[in-house]
């Protein structure tokens, strides 16, 4: 082959091992999600493990790059990092049940969220990852040998095809392979990629034994491809699972669940543990205790609303929020439902199994909350904020001060505005940061309520007046809906007054500490419980 | 000291404590009318749906064991658990031997997921069914109970020590991970080098 040639799948090689290194990283979050979730610990730790695993790699490539032969060494090392690529789907299941066992609950597995995931993002991707290390070094070795040219040119040509390779392997996992192929089908076909990767420079090595050595590391990959898949834990039984999709962000799955009565469609989102972001019954209104949906009809109530009801729900996921408010709003009051959702794939799947619909209303999907917000025309009565992320996080830029600002902005007078908070009680670090922050945007007060048997807390604040509570007139009123939700909420220590004057540092967009707030809050639930015996 | 005055003093004792007597007894009376109006006006404010007040009227109800069970009923009911669970513990201190109070706590406790609360409730449980004066059916039937919520709070133990054996595994593979990591870079940086290539010009 001519030097030219040479050079060109050189640099191809780099490129193309650059896009399945960042394959690696960021399908790994996802892959490692419907056990561990995919917050920001869960990608530091995925981050930190690929960086240490490419430090080791180049260390290794720089020594394997003197020995006489280092296309051979490339060969075979590119084989191994294929053939460990395409069985990860395959070894993911098994490794994360044994680090996150089934049947625990949010707070049993506080501390496994991130010790868990830190041990199977060694075990899983710290191979590949080192593996694929060391083709930068030994590429930019092989290109100088080829081209005889200086250390310094032939390291940045490789290291400039290696890091666009790279950007193509970023957008085309996020964008492309993992919601059109699958997590599976996209390790796989990296797999594939690697190992074609593997030939090339097998074909430039023309070594017998780096040929043998690929080709039985081919021997190991290609079964792969009809065995290695991500298999999610199995449904108890008398939960069914409907569908499953993989969506730009996260992996979802829709289960009908059976064993209490009347079924229940649930969708689960990254789910290793015992929580859903939306809930279909048969029929519209309440869902009763344990459900925070059903406080989203208070406002009206309380406002005794007559006429048009402009709700937007910030967070929307496959529509529960609609559904509740339309089976059980006040008759009088003449509901306008709009929705945000990040997420196109859960809507689409909101639309086929949770009966989502949007006769009077706009439903926008694809859009972040605050953003879309901004696409929504009008004023509104109520505003749900009702968004989470990565299983048990709200986003931190849509709990700030300015966001709070921005949502009380687009309320009518005396609006009001709902937030749906996970948490453990009102002494919780994110409930208290939370409300303190919606209290400051708000006039200085917000009133939150425990949701019964549940650890969600519906923080209630106003445009220009006061939020209803169970001390004052307005609180009680009469009716199904009255007696179903007014009298839980009522007792002392189901309810709690938050003042804005009480943040000390309200959560800002230049500085929001949620996340470390919601790690606190995660390893001081059990603490704090058997601390309270 | 005559015999007189002693008889005298006793005569005095023996009538200041039939005095006593009979005016305890009227204060037992009054006592017991007022927290059974008590308990009557928590019970008519729960039944109307009014939990907060039927909260706040337990403060009137002076039996602390049923002050305690009547606050637990509210907040179970309001579905606040572990307030709920407070209110059964206070309960317990006064009255360990209320068998409603133990199972109630023991109830909460599993639902919240607190095996090593429940198990310690548990055997306080036990303990009360054992030194009740119960006919054996009824002690028959409490022992079926305890027996169901044992086998639950050995479920919950059992998820605890998963999620213990869970974190020392992914601690010890966290560890063995790392050490290996640095260990081979320790090793691969320590590794001769080539020699500089022939014909090379030094950089500086």
């Amino acid at each position: 082959m001519s030097e030219a040639g040479s050079r060109v799948l050189l640099l191809a090689v780099a490129a193309l091992a650059g896009a399945a290194t960042m394959t690696v990283e960021l399908a790994a979050v996802r892959l490692l999600a419907p056990w561990f979730g995919s917050s920001a610990g869960v990608w530091t730790n995925v981050i930190g493990v690929i960086l240490l695993a490419l430090a080791l790699g180049y260390l290794l490539g720089s020594r394997l790059a003197v020995r006489a032969r280092p296309t051979r060494d490339l060969a075979w090392l590119l084989a191994a990092a294929a053939a460990w690529n395409a069985w990860l789907p395959a070894l993911a299941r098994p490794l994360c049940e044994v680090l996150l066992p089934r049947e625990l609950t949010l707070d049993q597995s506080a501390s496994l969220l991130l010790w868990g995931s830190l041990a199977a993002t060694l075990v899983l991707f710290l191979p590949p990852a080192a593996l694929l290390g060391t083709v930068a070094p030994l590429c930019t070795e092989c290109y100088q040998r080829i081209s005889r040219t200086h250390a310094g040119t032939a390291g940045g040509t490789v290291l400039c095809a290696s890091t666009l390779g790279s950007l193509a392997g970023a957008f085309g996992t996020t964008h492309v392979f993992a919601p059109t192929l699958g997590l599976s089908w996209t390790f796989v076909a990296a797999a594939l990629v690697l190992l074609g990767c593997s030939a090339i420079v097998g074909l430039l090595s023309q070594s017998r034994g780096g040929w043998l050595v690929a080709g039985a590391l081919a021997c190991a990959t290609l079964p792969a491809t009809l065995l290695s898949r991500l298999e999610r834990s199995p449904a108890p039984p008398g939960v069914e699972v409907l569908a499953e999709a993989e969506s730009r962000y996260q992996s979802i799955r829709v289960v009908e669940d059976r064993r209490w009565g009347e079924p229940q469609r649930l969708l689960q989102v990254n789910e290793g543990l015992d929580s859903f972001q939306s809930v279909w019954v048969a029929h519209k209104g309440l869902l009763g205790p344990g459900f925070y949906y059903d406080l989203f009809v208070l406002p009206a109530w309380w406002a005794r609303a007559e006429g048009p009801w402009r709700v937007a729900v910030i967070g929307l996921g496959a529509g529960t929020a609609f559904r509740v408010l339309e089976g059980a709003s006040p008759p009088a009051a003449e509901l306008e439902l709009s929705g945000l959702e990040i997420d196109e794939r859960v809507v689409e799947l909101g639309f086929e199994w949770f009966d989502l619909a949007t006769e009077r209303g706009t439903v926008l999907a694809g859009v972040d909350g605050r953003a879309g917000l901004r696409g929504l025309p009008g004023e509104f009565d109520l505003l749900v904020l009702d968004a989470y992320q990565n299983q048990v996080e709200i986003p931190a830029h849509l709990a700030t001060l300015e966001a709070f600002s921005q949502m009380r902005a687009r309320l009518a007078e005396n609006g009001w505005i709902a937030v749906n908070v996970g948490g453990f009680g009102f002494d919780d670090p994110v409930v208290q940061a939370v409300a303190t922050t919606l209290a400051a945007a708000f006039d200085g007060e917000c009133v939150g309520y425990l949701t019964p048997r549940s650890r969600n807390i519906v923080l209630f604040a106003r445009s220009g007046a006061r939020p209803t509570a169970p001390d004052g007139d307005d609180y009680w009123f009469e009716g199904a809906v009255a007696k179903a939700l007014l009298p839980s909420l009522s007792p002392e220590g189901c309810w709690r007054r938050f003042h804005g004057a009480a943040a000390d540092a309200p959560l800002r967009d230049d500085r929001s500490p949620l996340e470390r707030l919601q790690q606190r809050s995660l390893e001081g639930a059990r603490e704090r419980l058997a601390a309270a015996r | 000291m005559s015999a007189w005055p002693r008889l005298a003093s006793v005569t005095r004792t023996l009538l200041g404590v039939a005095l006593v007597a009979s005016g305890a007894a009227a204060q037992d009376a009054a006592q017991d009318a007022a927290q059974a109006a008590a308990v009557e006006e928590v019970a008519a404010q729960f039944e109307r749906g009014r939990y907060d007040l039927a909260l706040n009227e337990t403060r009137f109800i002076a039996s602390p064991q049923l002050r305690a069970e009547w606050r637990f009923h509210v907040l179970y009911n309001a579905g606040n658990l572990p307030a709920a669970l407070d209110e059964a513990l206070a309960g317990l201190e006064v009255a360990p031997q209320s068998l409603d109070l133990a199972r109630n706590a023991v109830l909460c406790a599993l639902t919240l997921g607190l095996g090593r609360v429940a198990e310690d409730l548990l055997a306080r449980w036990k303990a009360a069914i054992d030194s009740s004066s119960l006919d054996a059916a009824a002690r028959e039937s409490w022992l079926e109970l305890h027996a169901e919520q044992s086998a639950f709070a050995a479920q919950v133990l059992a998820r605890d020590e998963a999620a213990s054996d869970a974190a020392r595994r992914a601690l010890w593979i966290c560890v063995a991970g790392f050490g290996l990591a640095f260990g081979a870079l320790l090793v691969l940086s320590r590794a001769p080098s080539d020699a500089p290539r022939a014909g090379e010009a030094p950089v500086a």
